[in-house]
């Protein structure tokens, strides 16, 4: 079945082959936000419930059933961890106090002015 | 030379070809790489100390690290499948020094263990058990 991946810092892992959907970044291999890969049912499920895909085909819509269920909560979770949220500050993110932190730890919010 | 700050440490796991994030990590551990050596002592050897030689292997170790145990987590779960269904995975560490450094290595076995405190939060430990060595950064 088929997932297209919907971020763009997803790494290649070392066994996957160098194709148009691998970019070279940064001296590592990435996966091209919305490449669609071919994968096995169990990676299907975690990839979109992780919030890193969503679904490309029907049989991957229907493994995922539901998936489309609190998926704006699932993805902003996934972008927390991305952005390496702590649990404490996981409400201040919601409300827009924080995007991230500086190189010492320190808070920090790029929208604001 | 610099002091590497743990903050920022990413941990992640192979899913069919895809290196995605393990979840609220909050300690991890690698241990027991060595390598290996056998004891070269016979009755002649000169002097008190005793001889070793290397065997030619070395041992990769384990690597741990401890989560906040999310059960509807799918990346926790891809954790505990290699518990239920034993199979080798890929990993990677991307450290939070300025190069952003990361080292690899791929777990043979998984162990996971799960603890609940009335003052704390579930919580999880996760020992991997190497094939073959850490790929520590040179």
């Amino acid at each position: 079945m088929q997932i297209k991946l919907i971020r763009s810092d997803l790494g290649v892992a070392a066994g996957v082959a160098d194709s148009e959907d691998v970019i070279h970044r940064d001296g590592r291999r990435w996966w091209r936000c919305g490449a669609i890969i071919d994968v096995p049912q169990r990676a299907c499920e975690i990839l979109v419930g992780n919030g890193d895909a969503e679904p490309a085909d029907d049989e991957a819509e229907a493994a995922c059933a539901g998936w489309r269920d609190k998926r704006a909560a699932v993805l902003e979770s996934r972008e927390m961890l991305a952005r390496g949220i702590e649990p404490k500050d996981r409400e201040a993110y919601r409300r827009g106090e924080l995007t991230g932190y500086d190189a010492d730890g320190n808070p920090v919010n790029e929208g604001a002015e | 030379m610099a002091k590497v700050k743990v903050k920022g440490t990413v941990i992640k796991q192979e899913i069919s070809g895809v290196l995605t994030p393990v979840a609220q990590i909050t300690e991890f551990d690698q241990s027991g790489g060595e390598s290996e050596t056998f004891d070269a002592t016979t009755i002649d050897t000169s002097g008190a100390g005793k001889e070793y030689e290397a065997t030619g292997y070395s041992e990769g170790g384990t690597f741990s690290f401890s989560v906040f145990y999310d059960i509807a987590l799918a990346g926790h779960q891809a954790i505990t499948d290699l518990v239920t269904t034993p199979a080798e995975c890929n990993w990677d560490i991307t450290f939070a020094d300025t190069g952003a450094t990361n080292c690899t290595f791929t777990s043979a076995g998984v162990g996971f263990d799960m603890t609940g405190a009335m003052n704390d939060g579930l919580k999880a430990s996760v020992s991997l058990k190497l094939n073959g060595l850490f790929g520590y950064s040179t």
